[in-house]
Protein backbone atom coordinates (compact mmCIF):
# COMPACT_ATOMS: atom_id res chain seq x y z
CA UNK A 1 0.00 0.00 0.00
CA UNK A 2 1.36 3.36 -0.66
CA UNK A 3 2.09 5.80 1.87
CA UNK A 4 -0.16 8.73 2.62
CA UNK A 5 2.26 11.56 1.72
CA UNK A 6 2.46 9.36 -2.06
CA UNK A 7 -1.07 9.41 -2.48
CA UNK A 8 -1.21 13.13 -2.01
CA UNK A 9 1.55 13.44 -4.22
CA UNK A 10 -0.54 11.17 -7.07
CA UNK A 11 -3.97 13.29 -6.19
CA UNK A 12 -2.13 16.46 -6.46
CA UNK A 13 -0.02 15.78 -9.54
CA UNK A 14 -3.33 14.92 -11.82
CA UNK A 15 -5.49 18.08 -9.74
CA UNK A 16 -3.68 20.47 -12.47
CA UNK A 17 -5.22 20.88 -15.86
CA UNK A 18 -2.54 20.25 -17.97
CA UNK A 19 -1.76 17.33 -15.95
CA UNK A 20 -5.65 16.19 -15.78
CA UNK A 21 -5.50 16.53 -19.48
CA UNK A 22 -2.34 14.08 -20.34
CA UNK A 23 -3.76 11.51 -17.71
CA UNK A 24 -7.71 11.59 -20.36
CA UNK A 25 -4.41 11.53 -23.34
CA UNK A 26 -3.28 8.45 -21.77
CA UNK A 27 -6.75 6.31 -20.80
CA UNK A 28 -9.38 7.86 -23.02
CA UNK A 29 -9.02 5.19 -25.83
CA UNK A 30 -9.35 2.25 -22.97
CA UNK A 31 -11.84 3.50 -21.06
CA UNK A 32 -14.12 4.60 -24.06
CA UNK A 33 -13.59 0.87 -25.52
CA UNK A 34 -14.89 -0.57 -22.30
CA UNK A 35 -17.64 1.97 -22.21
CA UNK A 36 -18.59 1.46 -25.70
CA UNK A 37 -18.39 -3.23 -25.62
CA UNK A 38 -20.71 -2.41 -22.64
CA UNK A 39 -23.43 0.53 -24.00
CA UNK A 40 -23.03 0.04 -27.60
CA UNK A 41 -24.18 3.28 -28.38
CA UNK A 42 -21.15 6.44 -29.35
CA UNK A 43 -23.54 9.26 -27.74
CA UNK A 44 -24.30 7.26 -24.54
CA UNK A 45 -20.47 6.12 -24.33
CA UNK A 46 -19.59 10.08 -24.87
CA UNK A 47 -21.78 10.94 -21.81
CA UNK A 48 -20.96 7.84 -19.69
CA UNK A 49 -17.01 8.84 -20.60
CA UNK A 50 -16.91 12.41 -19.61
CA UNK A 51 -18.96 11.44 -16.10
CA UNK A 52 -16.39 9.41 -15.69
CA UNK A 53 -13.54 12.13 -16.12
CA UNK A 54 -15.33 14.35 -14.01
CA UNK A 55 -15.78 12.41 -11.30
CA UNK A 56 -12.19 11.31 -11.52
CA UNK A 57 -11.09 14.91 -11.15
CA UNK A 58 -13.51 15.87 -8.09
CA UNK A 59 -12.37 12.52 -6.25
CA UNK A 60 -8.58 13.07 -6.90
CA UNK A 61 -8.28 13.33 -3.14
CA UNK A 62 -9.69 10.54 -2.43
CA UNK A 63 -8.14 8.08 -4.09
CA UNK A 64 -5.86 6.37 -1.81
CA UNK A 65 -3.05 5.05 -3.94
CA UNK A 66 -3.95 1.22 -3.08
CA UNK A 67 -4.33 0.47 -6.83
CA UNK A 68 -2.91 1.88 -9.81
CA UNK A 69 -4.67 4.76 -11.16
CA UNK A 70 -5.57 3.10 -14.04
CA UNK A 71 -8.11 0.60 -11.89
CA UNK A 72 -9.16 2.97 -9.95
CA UNK A 73 -10.74 4.78 -13.23
CA UNK A 74 -11.21 1.23 -14.69
CA UNK A 75 -13.51 1.00 -11.52
CA UNK A 76 -15.22 3.89 -11.42
CA UNK A 77 -16.19 3.29 -15.36
CA UNK A 78 -17.49 0.29 -14.71
CA UNK A 79 -19.69 1.49 -11.68
CA UNK A 80 -20.85 4.03 -13.85
CA UNK A 81 -22.00 1.90 -16.49
CA UNK A 82 -23.61 -0.28 -14.74
CA UNK A 83 -25.78 2.39 -13.04
CA UNK A 84 -26.18 3.80 -16.65
CA UNK A 85 -27.28 0.50 -17.76
CA UNK A 86 -29.93 0.04 -15.02
CA UNK A 87 -31.22 3.49 -15.71
CA UNK A 88 -31.66 2.78 -19.94
CA UNK A 89 -33.16 -0.22 -18.78
CA UNK A 90 -36.00 1.11 -16.48
CA UNK A 91 -36.79 4.24 -18.95
CA UNK A 92 -36.32 1.69 -21.98
CA UNK A 93 -38.94 -0.44 -20.56
CA UNK A 94 -41.69 1.02 -21.38
CA UNK A 95 -41.35 2.61 -24.52
CA UNK A 96 -38.84 0.12 -26.50
CA UNK A 97 -39.34 -3.09 -24.19
CA UNK A 98 -36.17 -4.93 -23.04
CA UNK A 99 -32.53 -2.83 -23.40
CA UNK A 100 -30.44 -5.57 -24.15
CA UNK A 101 -33.26 -5.67 -27.61
CA UNK A 102 -32.07 -2.25 -28.16
CA UNK A 103 -28.65 -2.93 -28.31
CA UNK A 104 -28.61 -5.75 -30.57
CA UNK A 105 -30.83 -3.85 -32.76
CA UNK A 106 -27.68 -0.84 -32.65
CA UNK A 107 -25.44 -3.79 -33.32
CA UNK A 108 -26.90 -4.63 -36.25
CA UNK A 109 -27.63 -1.28 -37.47
CA UNK A 110 -23.73 -0.65 -37.53
CA UNK A 111 -22.36 -1.26 -40.95
CA UNK A 112 -19.04 -2.49 -39.34
CA UNK A 113 -20.59 -5.83 -38.11
CA UNK A 114 -23.03 -6.46 -40.90
CA UNK A 115 -20.02 -6.63 -42.87
CA UNK A 116 -18.88 -9.52 -40.61
CA UNK A 117 -21.38 -12.12 -39.81
CA UNK A 118 -19.12 -13.94 -37.15
CA UNK A 119 -18.49 -10.83 -35.56
CA UNK A 120 -22.55 -9.89 -35.49
CA UNK A 121 -22.87 -13.38 -33.94
CA UNK A 122 -20.33 -12.98 -31.34
CA UNK A 123 -21.42 -9.91 -30.83
CA UNK A 124 -25.48 -10.79 -30.53
CA UNK A 125 -24.28 -13.75 -28.28
CA UNK A 126 -22.60 -11.18 -25.92
CA UNK A 127 -25.53 -9.30 -25.76
CA UNK A 128 -27.38 -12.04 -24.18
CA UNK A 129 -25.16 -12.63 -21.42
CA UNK A 130 -26.29 -10.67 -18.17
CA UNK A 131 -24.13 -7.36 -17.90
CA UNK A 132 -21.53 -8.90 -14.96
CA UNK A 133 -21.16 -12.29 -16.76
CA UNK A 134 -20.57 -9.49 -19.93
CA UNK A 135 -18.31 -7.69 -18.31
CA UNK A 136 -16.54 -10.16 -17.10
CA UNK A 137 -16.22 -11.75 -20.35
CA UNK A 138 -15.49 -9.00 -21.58
CA UNK A 139 -12.61 -7.55 -19.62
CA UNK A 140 -10.95 -11.21 -19.97
CA UNK A 141 -11.46 -11.44 -23.91
CA UNK A 142 -10.61 -8.17 -25.13
CA UNK A 143 -8.62 -6.53 -22.73
CA UNK A 144 -7.06 -9.98 -21.53
CA UNK A 145 -6.81 -8.20 -17.87
CA UNK A 146 -5.61 -11.12 -15.21
CA UNK A 147 -7.69 -11.96 -13.02
CA UNK A 148 -5.86 -10.77 -9.96
CA UNK A 149 -6.85 -7.10 -11.21
CA UNK A 150 -10.48 -8.07 -12.19
CA UNK A 151 -11.15 -8.86 -8.63
CA UNK A 152 -9.71 -5.57 -7.70
CA UNK A 153 -11.62 -3.49 -10.13
CA UNK A 154 -15.21 -5.81 -9.41
CA UNK A 155 -14.73 -6.55 -5.72
CA UNK A 156 -14.78 -9.89 -6.29
CA UNK A 157 -13.08 -13.50 -6.02
CA UNK A 158 -10.79 -14.80 -8.47
CA UNK A 159 -12.37 -18.12 -8.03
CA UNK A 160 -15.41 -16.49 -8.91
CA UNK A 161 -14.47 -14.89 -11.93
CA UNK A 162 -12.75 -17.58 -13.43
CA UNK A 163 -16.28 -19.62 -12.99
CA UNK A 164 -18.20 -16.65 -14.41
CA UNK A 165 -15.72 -16.11 -17.56
CA UNK A 166 -15.91 -19.90 -17.61
CA UNK A 167 -19.91 -20.04 -18.17
CA UNK A 168 -20.00 -17.04 -20.29
CA UNK A 169 -17.68 -18.90 -22.61
CA UNK A 170 -19.43 -21.75 -22.76
CA UNK A 171 -22.77 -19.83 -23.59
CA UNK A 172 -21.11 -17.95 -26.48
CA UNK A 173 -19.54 -20.94 -27.54
CA UNK A 174 -23.66 -22.21 -27.56
CA UNK A 175 -25.30 -19.84 -29.03
CA UNK A 176 -22.58 -19.18 -31.60
CA UNK A 177 -22.75 -23.19 -32.87
CA UNK A 178 -26.20 -23.37 -33.28
CA UNK A 179 -26.97 -20.16 -35.11
CA UNK A 180 -24.28 -20.90 -37.04
CA UNK A 181 -25.83 -24.42 -37.79
CA UNK A 182 -29.53 -22.73 -38.31
CA UNK A 183 -27.49 -19.86 -40.62
CA UNK A 184 -25.84 -22.34 -43.13
CA UNK B 1 -16.87 -25.18 -36.43
CA UNK B 2 -14.97 -26.12 -33.32
CA UNK B 3 -16.50 -25.28 -29.62
CA UNK B 4 -13.05 -23.99 -28.74
CA UNK B 5 -11.71 -22.67 -31.89
CA UNK B 6 -13.97 -19.89 -32.33
CA UNK B 7 -12.92 -17.78 -29.48
CA UNK B 8 -9.71 -18.08 -30.13
CA UNK B 9 -10.12 -16.64 -33.68
CA UNK B 10 -7.93 -13.03 -32.74
CA UNK B 11 -9.53 -11.35 -35.99
CA UNK B 12 -13.05 -11.12 -33.76
CA UNK B 13 -11.43 -9.34 -31.28
CA UNK B 14 -10.76 -6.27 -33.38
CA UNK B 15 -14.36 -4.47 -32.80
CA UNK B 16 -15.44 -1.88 -35.24
CA UNK B 17 -16.04 0.98 -32.70
CA UNK B 18 -13.51 3.64 -33.44
CA UNK B 19 -12.96 7.46 -32.31
CA UNK B 20 -10.67 9.46 -33.94
CA UNK B 21 -8.04 12.19 -32.08
CA UNK B 22 -10.68 14.94 -33.14
CA UNK B 23 -13.35 13.24 -30.97
CA UNK B 24 -11.14 12.95 -27.91
CA UNK B 25 -9.60 16.40 -28.08
CA UNK B 26 -13.54 17.56 -28.13
CA UNK B 27 -14.20 15.39 -25.33
CA UNK B 28 -11.56 16.36 -23.26
CA UNK B 29 -12.83 19.95 -24.17
CA UNK B 30 -15.93 19.05 -22.90
CA UNK B 31 -15.35 17.58 -19.58
CA UNK B 32 -12.85 20.54 -18.75
CA UNK B 33 -15.64 23.37 -19.65
CA UNK B 34 -18.22 20.87 -17.32
CA UNK B 35 -15.67 20.62 -14.60
CA UNK B 36 -14.73 24.44 -14.33
CA UNK B 37 -19.00 25.55 -14.59
CA UNK B 38 -19.25 22.98 -11.85
CA UNK B 39 -16.21 24.32 -9.80
CA UNK B 40 -18.54 27.58 -10.98
CA UNK B 41 -21.45 26.78 -9.66
CA UNK B 42 -19.92 25.39 -6.43
CA UNK B 43 -18.48 29.02 -5.83
CA UNK B 44 -22.06 30.49 -6.49
CA UNK B 45 -23.73 28.64 -4.30
CA UNK B 46 -20.67 29.03 -1.20
CA UNK B 47 -20.41 32.73 -1.81
CA UNK B 48 -24.39 33.02 -1.76
CA UNK B 49 -24.88 30.86 1.61
CA UNK B 50 -25.42 33.30 4.12
CA UNK B 51 -28.01 35.00 2.07
CA UNK B 52 -29.89 31.76 1.37
CA UNK B 53 -29.49 30.94 4.78
CA UNK B 54 -30.86 34.92 6.03
CA UNK B 55 -33.68 34.37 3.25
CA UNK B 56 -34.75 31.46 4.56
CA UNK B 57 -35.73 32.49 7.95
CA UNK B 58 -37.44 36.16 6.44
CA UNK B 59 -39.44 33.53 4.76
CA UNK B 60 -40.05 30.96 7.51
CA UNK B 61 -40.77 34.91 9.36
CA UNK B 62 -43.44 35.81 7.22
CA UNK B 63 -45.04 32.39 6.83
CA UNK B 64 -45.87 32.77 10.62
CA UNK B 65 -46.89 36.34 10.81
CA UNK B 66 -49.32 35.64 7.65
CA UNK B 67 -50.51 32.45 9.24
CA UNK B 68 -51.09 34.07 12.45
CA UNK B 69 -53.01 37.22 10.58
CA UNK B 70 -55.45 34.53 9.17
CA UNK B 71 -56.13 32.48 11.43
CA UNK B 72 -59.62 33.27 13.36
CA UNK B 73 -59.22 35.04 16.98
CA UNK B 74 -61.79 33.52 19.78
CA UNK B 75 -63.81 36.47 20.28
CA UNK B 76 -64.98 38.01 23.79
CA UNK B 77 -68.12 36.03 24.88
CA UNK B 78 -71.34 38.31 25.93
CA UNK B 79 -71.84 37.30 29.61
CA UNK B 80 -75.12 36.55 30.95
CA UNK B 81 -75.06 36.20 34.12
CA UNK B 82 -73.07 37.40 37.09
CA UNK B 83 -72.97 36.51 40.42
CA UNK B 84 -70.75 38.07 42.99
CA UNK B 85 -70.71 37.64 46.78
CA UNK B 86 -69.35 39.89 49.26
CA UNK B 87 -66.66 38.82 51.90
CA UNK B 88 -68.36 37.51 54.78
CA UNK B 89 -71.57 37.04 53.27
CA UNK B 90 -73.06 33.82 53.68
CA UNK B 91 -75.41 33.95 50.93
CA UNK B 92 -76.77 30.52 49.77
CA UNK B 93 -77.20 30.28 46.12
CA UNK B 94 -79.23 27.90 44.58
CA UNK B 95 -78.31 28.39 40.53
CA UNK B 96 -80.65 26.95 39.03
CA UNK B 97 -80.41 28.00 34.84
CA UNK B 98 -81.91 25.66 32.16
CA UNK B 99 -78.64 25.19 29.92
CA UNK B 100 -81.30 24.16 27.06
CA UNK B 101 -80.51 26.72 23.91
CA UNK B 102 -84.07 26.88 23.48
CA UNK B 103 -84.61 28.38 26.43
CA UNK B 104 -82.91 30.95 26.02
CA UNK B 105 -83.52 32.20 22.82
CA UNK B 106 -80.76 30.15 20.39
CA UNK B 107 -81.00 27.77 18.08
CA UNK B 108 -77.47 26.78 18.28
CA UNK B 109 -75.21 28.11 21.11
CA UNK B 110 -73.41 26.54 23.82
CA UNK B 111 -73.30 27.47 27.30
CA UNK B 112 -69.97 27.72 29.71
CA UNK B 113 -70.03 27.93 33.41
CA UNK B 114 -67.00 29.57 33.92
CA UNK B 115 -65.73 29.40 37.52
CA UNK B 116 -62.84 32.24 37.91
CA UNK B 117 -62.46 32.69 41.96
CA UNK B 118 -64.28 31.03 44.47
CA UNK B 119 -66.92 33.62 44.61
CA UNK B 120 -67.18 34.51 41.17
CA UNK B 121 -69.11 32.98 38.82
CA UNK B 122 -69.61 33.55 35.06
CA UNK B 123 -71.71 32.05 32.66
CA UNK B 124 -70.68 32.52 29.00
CA UNK B 125 -73.08 31.87 25.46
CA UNK B 126 -71.48 31.37 22.06
CA UNK B 127 -73.16 31.41 19.81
Amino acid sequence: MASPNRMKAVANKYKNELDFKNLMDTYQEQLYMLIRRMLVDHDDTNDVLQEVFIIVWENMEKFKGESGIYTWMYRIAVNHCLKFIEKKKKRTKWMFGDYNTVLLDKVKADSGFSEDKTLLLLQEAILKLPEKQRLVFQMRYYDEMPYKEMSEILETSEGALKASYHHAQKKIEEYVLTHAQLNT
Amino acid sequence: MENNEFLKNEALKKLPYKADKAYFNAMQDQVLHKIKLRDHEKNIFRNNFPFYIASGIAASLLFLLVFQWFTPKKEALPILSEVYFEDDEEIEYELSIDFSPENLGFDDAQMYLEINDVDEYEIYAEL
